[in-house]
């Protein structure tokens, strides 16, 4: 029995000889390539960018955009990297969970230099000092950025009277409604309906039912409360950012909602609504024929272009409430580039991402949106020829830019509890539909909910 | 605690710590401190201070970017009177309550017949290991498919033997059903730790109980059984464990709905930390399921010395 | 149908029995089999089907034509050979490193008995028991200071400190195993550590296949971990290489199936071998019970 130190000492001494290889070989081993000679197709290297002469200063640059999207990214950055010889830009695709990723990161000390993230984060990471104040680059750079984009735009990356994010590309909502099955139904196919009134009148012809009550193809069936209470004037924040749940119009939207709910069996219209449109955006029920109008952003026109090239189409915006609606109403939101606190580069990170933001450098821009079939944040973009000319590609396109200058183009409320309204927001609407609520219960529970949640976050 | 450590060896005498050893426990000890001083060392470098700091975080409001501020006990008032938390732990322990003792008895049953001797076992092993192994981002899909209620396969099935089918996923009373019979889909994991336990069974126990005219289903009652006790009580614990932290599927497919109906603990927990910047919040209920569960551990644990049976301590 | 271990009396019986059982075993195998194979299947059905087809509603299971560019295609849409030369690196690594510190600490957990043994054991399995959530943070912190965050030695290193699931499985089957057969070796001059070697790994082998399966397994399919601490996308695991296809704007279904149809051929390749060391385990060595 004495002789098991020895072994077991040796043995304990392999484990850690093994661990410390490769503890000490791992940083040069798989990375080797970095400034190897093989081009890889993922990482975005250019000639400029050779970090021989240690001239250029290194920008982490993190975004969430895979598939076509990144490889249109990674060119671009390697255009900004050719064209600006100082600053070399490595893109980085993070997928499936950049929030997680940033706040480990930003916890660690080593946030990236710039980041393309969903504006709902800003105001929450704003108010947590996450990341930068931009107004002191703006006003040395481009004192007229804010006059430069449309005014929702800029709203969205303004929190508390300063700018924290810069706009890289829009979306805004408007109806698909398919011209082939309006015409079968008797309907002008040139005519849809402009109110919600003339859409409720349309639906007894347009939806099918099977024998089992099963649905086989639905007229309209109403979801996204938030997005379409802008269409009723519906409001959820006031001027101090309180929320306003139950605003009286946002009450109107639900319960338009409820009315089609109890028409058509709650339990059979979710059952359709998650077959058709599931969370893990399998297939878009329009596409098919099976919803004859769907409210949806200008990314689906690719869709319909790809997976369904005979369908007759259009698109129109949202139908209001005869008398107090509001016409032109629609959703924006977009993808928005941040600056960390805790960047190491923010100047070049700056110069980085107002050149992708096309300011100054419209004629790109325009080009550039085009290919990933973006709306862009500046009139300014959208008046190129290069712009125009995508746009008259396919004159649906139109709909959908035009919207974003709509008076009535509405953003979610630049409150630190955005990601928290709109998620409960969500579940208020899918308990009305599925008949667990009334409207008025569900706005109020909504309302508590989020008030609880503030008390929450900056009680202390 | 467990019934090994009831139990003392009659050639090894550990005293009380008081009295001096004798030289054969002090051998022991160095030798078990010797052989465990991986997992001392990697627990001492990575996981005490982690463990320690979310104890201390679930006392503070905590958003990840700005340090910690100490407000006491204030995130555990805060829970108690959170309808969404009590919700959640409903949901955890409707699951936990279900898919544990299923698990175990699919796959203990599967095991079993995966573990006869007939021609293509490598093959149908590997076939009821498949779905395991198949990437969540893939599965997802199918299942959304598999379960719909209108063209899904099952309440086809269900249809053609005239039981109108429910809603499953889309319906609050049936989506945690739906994530439970998903769940056992993927019991070839558990399955195969009962195969490998199989294994260790003694093939001449099974001969005698022949000899003496046994039956099959009691030598898997008095042979079998008893002795993969000690590998149904890891699947236990492990499936106690897991299901109680119950996350992807609820994340990646229902993502909490219809009418939170879907919203385990795991899941509120992850989008308190990650989503609404409250990792303070998050850090306390992490601690009240660490307690819940330790203190389902600790049940089972004592429970165990009536029903495993280790034959290294015969 | 369960008699597993029959031992049929004559002959002639034996062989009719026999087939009987056989039939019957096999109807019961097919029959749960393709159940258990849907997932599978339609994984590669969807990565067969044309993008038409894989809207279509109902889903049909059986492509109208097979086709098979989507695989060429995924695989050249990401640099899918770096991914798994970078995944095969972790998953290798940690397998050797988890099989060889587990057995180490579940043998000092299940076969030596010393004061604390039992509330070290317990320690170790309440790590598993506080959601990984709210610890990430403060782990990556570690590893940020000691700079290691950006390498794969985040993801390996613990390996070979001993994961507390695995450690748990292999005390449960080292305690199974008589303690009169290490007792013996110790009397007959044996150390701690060659009794630990000599007897009881090589009694533990259906154990350890399932060990270094799992390990191979989480490794491989773990997201989390790469996606927190790899930072360039050179070193990218297979992983994050399948989030490539989930578009914001539409996902490339057909693209996504053919890669993840070719990532779990590793696993089931290592499968195949893992699983023969169950045909025949210490029940046929000749221990007692």
């Amino acid at each position: 029995m004495k002789s098991t130190l020895k072994p077991f000492l040796s043995m304990v001494l392999i484990l850690l000889m093994l661990a410390g290889l490769i503890a000490c070989s791992s940083p040069g081993s798989p990375a080797a390539g970095q400034d190897g000679t093989k081009e890889d197709t993922s990482a975005p290297s250019s000639d400029s960018g050779k970090k021989g002469d240690g001239k250029a200063v290194e920008v982490t640059y993190w975004h969430m955009w895979t598939s076509d999207w990144k490889k249109l990214i990674d060119s671009l950055v390697d255009e900004f990297n050719q064209t600006h010889p100082g600053i070399h830009v490595t893109a980085l695709s993070i997928t499936g969970d950049a929030n997680a990723k940033f706040l480990t990161a930003q916890a660690g000390g080593d946030p990236p230099d710039v980041m393309t993230q969903w504006n709902q984060i800003i105001p929450s990471w704003a108010e947590k000092g996450a990341i930068a104040n931009l107004d002191p680059y703006i006003q040395a750079d481009a004192p007229d950025l804010g006059e430069w984009m449309y005014p929702t735009v800029k709203e969205i990356g303004t929190y508390k009277g300063s700018m924290y994010a810069i706009p890289f590309s829009m979306n805004t909502l408007a109806m698909y409604y398919n011209k082939d099955i309006l015409k079968e139904e008797g309907f002008d196919p040139e005519k849809p309906p402009a109110t919600i009134q003339e859409l409720d009148a349309m639906q007894d012809k347009l939806w099918k039912l099977d024998k089992r009550g099963f649905i086989q193809r639905v007229g309209y069936m109403p979801s996204g409360l938030t997005q379409w209470s802008t269409a009723f004037g519906g409001k959820w924040a006031d001027e101090d950012g309180k929320p306003t749940a139950t605003d009286p119009n946002n009450l109107a939207t639900l319960e338009w909602f409820q009315s089609y709910a109890k028409k058509y069996d709650p339990t059979k219209v979710a059952a359709f609504n998650k077959s058709m449109s599931s969370n893990v955006n399998s297939a878009w029920s329009f596409l098919s024929g099976k919803q004859v109008f769907a409210m949806d952003g200008m990314w689906r026109l690719e869709d319909l272009k790809n997976y369904a090239p005979d369908l007759q189409y259009g698109v129109m915006t949202l139908p209001y409430p005869e008398g107090t609606g509001k016409p032109d109403g629609t959703w924006v939101n977009g993808n928005f580039n941040i600056i960390p606190e805790k960047a190491k580069h923010p100047k070049e990170a700056w110069e980085f991402i107002l050149w992708l933001t096309g300011y100054h450098n419209e004629d790109w821009a325009a080009k550039m949106l085009t290919k990933g079939g973006w709306i862009p944040p500046s009139p300014k973009i959208t008046e190129k020829q290069a712009y125009q000319d995508f746009m008259n590609e396919i004159p649906a396109r139109k709909t959908f830019v035009d919207l974003l200058g709509s008076p009535n183009a509405k953003i979610t409320p630049v409150i630190p509890v955005q990601q928290y309204y709109w998620d409960r927001a969500a579940k208020a609407e899918e308990s009305v539909m599925t008949g667990n609520k009334d409207p008025k219960q569900a706005l109020e529970t909504l309302q508590k909910e989020v008030e609880e949640e503030i008390a929450k976050a900056g009680g202390k | 605690m467990s019934r090994s450590s009831a139990e003392v060896r009659p050639s090894v005498q550990v005293r009380s710590s008081r009295g001096p050893m004798s030289k054969i426990a002090k051998v022991n000890l160095r030798n078990g401190l010797l052989f465990v001083s991986p997992w001392l060392a990697g627990f001492a470098a990575f996981s005490l201070l982690p463990f320690l700091l979310s104890l201390y975080y679930s006392f503070t409001t905590y958003d990840v970017v700005s340090s910690p501020v100490w407000v006491g006990v204030d995130n555990f008032v805060q829970l108690f009177k959170d309808p969404l938390f009590w919700k959640s732990i409903t949901n955890t322990m409707y699951y936990t309550l279900f898919s544990v003792p299923l698990g175990i008895v699919f796959g203990v049953a599967l095991a079993l017949l995966l573990n006869m001797k007939v021609r293509g076992m490598a093959l149908y092993r590997t076939i009821f290991y498949l779905p395991s192994i198949v990437p969540v981002v893939a599965s997802s899909v199918l299942w959304l498919w598999l379960f719909d209620p209108q063209f899904g396969l099952i309440n086809g099935l269900l249809d053609a033997i005239g039981i109108e089918g429910p809603g499953w996923l889309v319906d609050p009373a049936w989506s945690k059903p739906a994530l439970i019979v998903m769940g056992l889909w993927g019991v070839g994991g558990a399955m195969i730790i009962y195969l490998a336990g199989l294994q260790d069974i003694p093939q001449e126990m099974y001969e005698s109980a022949q000899i003496d005219g046994a039956v099959w289903w009691q030598k898997i009652v008095y042979i079998t059984l008893p002795m993969l006790s000690p590998v149904i009580f890891f699947n236990l614990i492990m499936g106690l464990i897991g299901s109680f932290q119950y996350f992807t599927q609820a994340y990646i497919i229902t993502s909490g709905g219809p009418n939170d109906s879907t919203l385990f603990y795991s899941l509120y927990l992850y989008k308190n930390a990650f989503s609404y910047f409250h990792m303070g919040y998050a850090s306390a209920m992490a601690w009240i399921l660490f307690l819940l569960i330790m203190a389902v551990t600790l049940l089972v644990f004592k429970s165990s010395a009536r029903w495993v049976f280790y034959g290294g301590e015969r | 149908m369960l008699d597993i271990n029959a031992q049929p009396t004559t002959k002639l019986s034996r062989t009719k029995k026999g087939v009987y059982k056989q039939l019957i075993a096999h109807v019961c195998l097919i029959v749960l089999g393709i159940t258990f194979l849907f997932p599978f299947v339609w994984m590669l059905s969807t990565a067969l089907k044309p993008e038409a087809q894989i809207f279509k509603w109902p889903p049909e299971w059986i492509p109208d034509q097979f086709l098979w560019s989507n695989f060429p295609e995924a695989l050249t849409f990401v640099p899918f050979g770096t991914y798994v030369i970078n995944t095969l690196t972790i998953c290798i690594w940690a397998m050797v490193g988890t099989c060889v510190s587990s057995a180490l600490v579940a043998y000092g957990f299940a076969k030596i008995q010393w004061p604390g043994r039992n509330v070290l054991f317990m320690i170790m399995l309440s790590t598993m028991m506080l959601p990984s959530q709210v610890t990430m943070i403060p782990i990556f912190v570690i590893f940020k200071k000691i700079g290691w965050v950006g390498s794969y030695k985040p993801l390996i290193i613990p390996a070979f400190l001993g994961g507390a699931f695995f450690i748990f499985l292999l005390r449960q089957f080292f305690l199974t195993i008589p303690q009169e057969l290490s007792e013996a070796a110790k009397i007959d001059g044996c150390s701690e550590f060659r009794t630990f070697w000599q007897i009881i790994l090589p009694l533990a082998r259906p154990a350890f296949a399932t060990v270094a399966l799992f390990t191979f397994m989480n490794n491989w399919n773990d997201f989390m971990g790469p996606l927190i601490y790899l930072s360039d996308e050179k070193m990218y695991t297979v992983s994050l290489g399948l989030q490539q296809f989930i578009g914001q704007y539409g996902t490339r279904w057909g693209m996504l199936m053919a890669a993840s149809t070719v990532a779990t051929l590793p696993i089931i390749i290592l499968f195949f071998f893992a699983q023969k060391t169950f045909i025949q385990g210490i029940s046929t060595t000749g221990i007692k019970g």
